[in-house]
């Protein structure tokens, strides 16, 4: 990328330059001067082909370029030869060296690549897998974690972005996209915590009522019932050692049950991955309480004493 | 060859005698009267874990009055350091080496549980495995290179190595693995291996014990770098603050102590930890006050 220190307009030299790409200028915004010309484009290859079955790609360009990689995948590979010469007397091609990339690059692409199709099934942002291929990317280098399996620790990575970036995924929802079982992700996730010398912050019950609720398809106002009982709930400390995804999914229940959609506690497990047992537990929990529970806005379908009693 | 009973009693308690003294070094153990001196030692901690809890009982009453500020723990910790000494000095039995006397009293302190004790020992000679599972009725012998040893009186299991070193778990105090160890290697020597007792080394104690309700959220968000808590993968929060010991704290006030080397160190542990938990307590009354309301609906 042309570094726009070096050239500056002589009569504005503050001026931000923009570069037109079509016929590769650099443009002073405010007097309209041409100050750089023939500048080297480095975004992707705009001309598509649409004749697949040409054995020649005449794309000029490769992939993008991925910083993570080492090198900045900026290396030379010779490519299979077409004439006489490059054919030894046995009929092998000299020069068989095609593919030499590094080795360690290769088990990093690998895991970007199963990063990438992991998040996808759950259609996480591409911020996020960004976030997950440098924490990859960090731990690997750090070789500390090296006889784990590159899946777990992707699977991990992703976890830990997730959280980062405030949208935490469950443990099981990951497990739901990666071929790793729930307990070697945990100790992946501690081990990567370790290693990095991070943390993340503890998990509340709001993060995950949108989604879980809109799952079920509950409208808005039950949802934000929900958060609201979830969250005084914890507030009046009725639900002491409950993990927050029981008492968000005992706030769903309550919610949804005093509305006109009404959802089955078995529902409301298999969304969130608990038990219903457990939902039931910490639903015993908080109603008691539950006419301090609601908003106060709150329109109910069924009132408050003919909620279900568990 | 017909024996009589008391005969072979005879030779048993002098074989005994013979091995405590010369093979185990414990000089005061040949002073006992009669039988084995084990059965006394579990005495004595069946004597304390009597008293402990009804001290503990007592004790979590006075809480509230111990852990507001710092300056009553401050002198409850001293008095705890001092009595420990003086038992010390006065004990009979336990001046064994590897063994820490156990306060009988700790006034207005957390009592812990011991619930299991490590040990190691070595028996100087090298052990043939399948002479010993073939001649001893309670063993198993699974792994090549490991024998499981398990005895009845004090109920614990060893693992046995064919190097000569003997790993017994399962104990419930320090006294009693020593005894426990002992007893294994004299089981050994009665089959006619050459067997001493040499380097024991309490390896782990593993102790509970039950204080308050804690909040573990503001815990780790006080203390990020010692505590890792997460509630999806386990209802406990581990603490790692202090060196050595790794601290399970359950929310309803359940703490486990894992790691440590010797009673003294839990105790010791205790003394840093309660002080400092005493700032996130859980304001309890709330869960009681749901249980009772819970059964006025349905007597409804």
């Amino acid at each position: 990328m042309a570094s726009t220190s070096r050239v500056h307009c002589p009569d504005h030299p503050d001026a931000i330059l923009v570069e037109d790409y079509r016929a590769g200028d650099m443009i002073c915004p405010e007097c309209g001067l041409v100050v750089g010309d023939r500048v080297i484009d480095v975004g992707s290859e705009w001309r598509t082909f649409s004749n697949e079955k040409a054995l020649k790609d005449p794309s000029r360009v490769g992939d993008a370029q991925n910083p993570l990689l080492n090198g900045g995948d900026l290396t030379t590979m010779i490519s299979k030869g077409t004439g006489a010469a490059s054919f030894d007397e046995f009929g092998n091609s000299k020069y068989q060296n095609r593919r030499t990339m590094s080795s360690s690059d290769r088990a990093m692409l690998n895991a970007f690549k199963e990063i990438s199709t992991m998040a996808d099934r759950i259609n996480l942002p591409r911020n996020i897998i960004d976030r997950t291929n440098n924490l990859f990317k960090q731990v690997y280098e750090q070789k500390s974690l090296k006889g784990r399996a590159n899946d777990a620790i992707a699977s991990a990575c992703l976890y830990i972005a997730c959280r980062q970036e405030g949208v935490p995924r469950t443990f099981k929802e990951i497990c739901a996209v990666s071929r790793i079982s729930k307990k070697e992700i945990g100790r992946c996730f501690k081990l990567i915590l370790k290693a990095l010398e991070t943390s993340v912050d503890l998990i509340t019950t709001g993060d995950f009522m949108s989604r879980f609720c809109s799952n079920l398809g509950l409208p808005k106002q039950v949802q934000m019932a929900a958060t609201f009982i979830a969250r005084k709930a914890v507030e009046l400390d009725l639900v002491p050692g409950r993990s927050p995804i029981s008492v968000a999914a005992a706030a769903i229940y309550m919610a949804s049950q005093a509305s006109a959609e009404k959802k089955t506690q078995k529902e409301i497990g298999d969304i969130a991955g608990v038990a219903d047992v457990t939902i039931r537990q910490s639903y015993r929990l908080i109603y008691p309480r539950a006419a301090e529970l609601f908003p106060p806005d709150f329109k109910f379908d069924t009132p408050v004493d003919k909620l279900p009693q568990l | 060859m017909i024996r009589s009973r008391s005969c072979q009693v005879m030779e048993e308690r002098m074989l005994e005698m013979f091995f405590d003294k010369h093979i185990a070094n414990e000089e005061k153990m040949s002073d006992e009267p009669e039988g084995p001196p084990p059965e006394s030692g579990q005495e004595d901690t069946d004597e304390t874990e009597q008293m402990t809890e009804d001290v503990g009982r007592s004790a979590v009453n006075c809480i509230s009055l111990d852990c507001s500020s710092q300056n009553p723990t401050g002198a409850a910790e001293v008095s705890g350091t001092s009595s420990l000494q003086q038992l010390g000095d006065a004990s009979v039995r336990s001046d064994a080496p590897g063994t820490s006397a156990i306060p009988l009293i700790r006034q207005q302190q957390i009592i812990p549980r011991i619930r299991n004790v490590n040990s190691s020992v070595k028996l100087g000679c090298r052990l043939d495995l399948n002479f010993i599972a073939h001649n001893t009725w309670n063993v198993e012998y699974k792994k090549s290179g490991q024998l499981i040893m398990r005895i009845r009186k004090p109920r614990t299991t060893a693992m046995i190595y064919s190097s000569g070193r003997v790993i017994c778990s399962g104990a419930r105090s320090e006294e009693e693995s020593r005894t426990a160890a002992r007893r294994f290697a004299y089981k050994l020597m009665k089959l006619g291996l050459p067997v001493s007792f040499l380097n024991f080394k309490i390896q782990n104690v593993m102790a509970t014990c039950s204080s308050f309700p804690v909040s573990l959220e503001r815990l780790t968000q006080a203390y990020p770098q010692h505590c890792s808590y997460d509630p999806e993968l386990f209802s406990g929060l581990f603490f790692k603050g202090i060196p050595g010991m790794t601290v399970n704290v359950f929310a309803n006030g359940e703490m486990a102590f894992l790691g440590a080397k010797s009673t003294a160190e839990i105790y010791s542990a205790i003394d840093t930890i309660c002080p400092m938990l005493s700032c996130f307590r859980r304001q309890g009354g709330q869960t009681q006050c749901t249980l009772t309301s819970l059964k006025e609906i349905k007597h409804k």
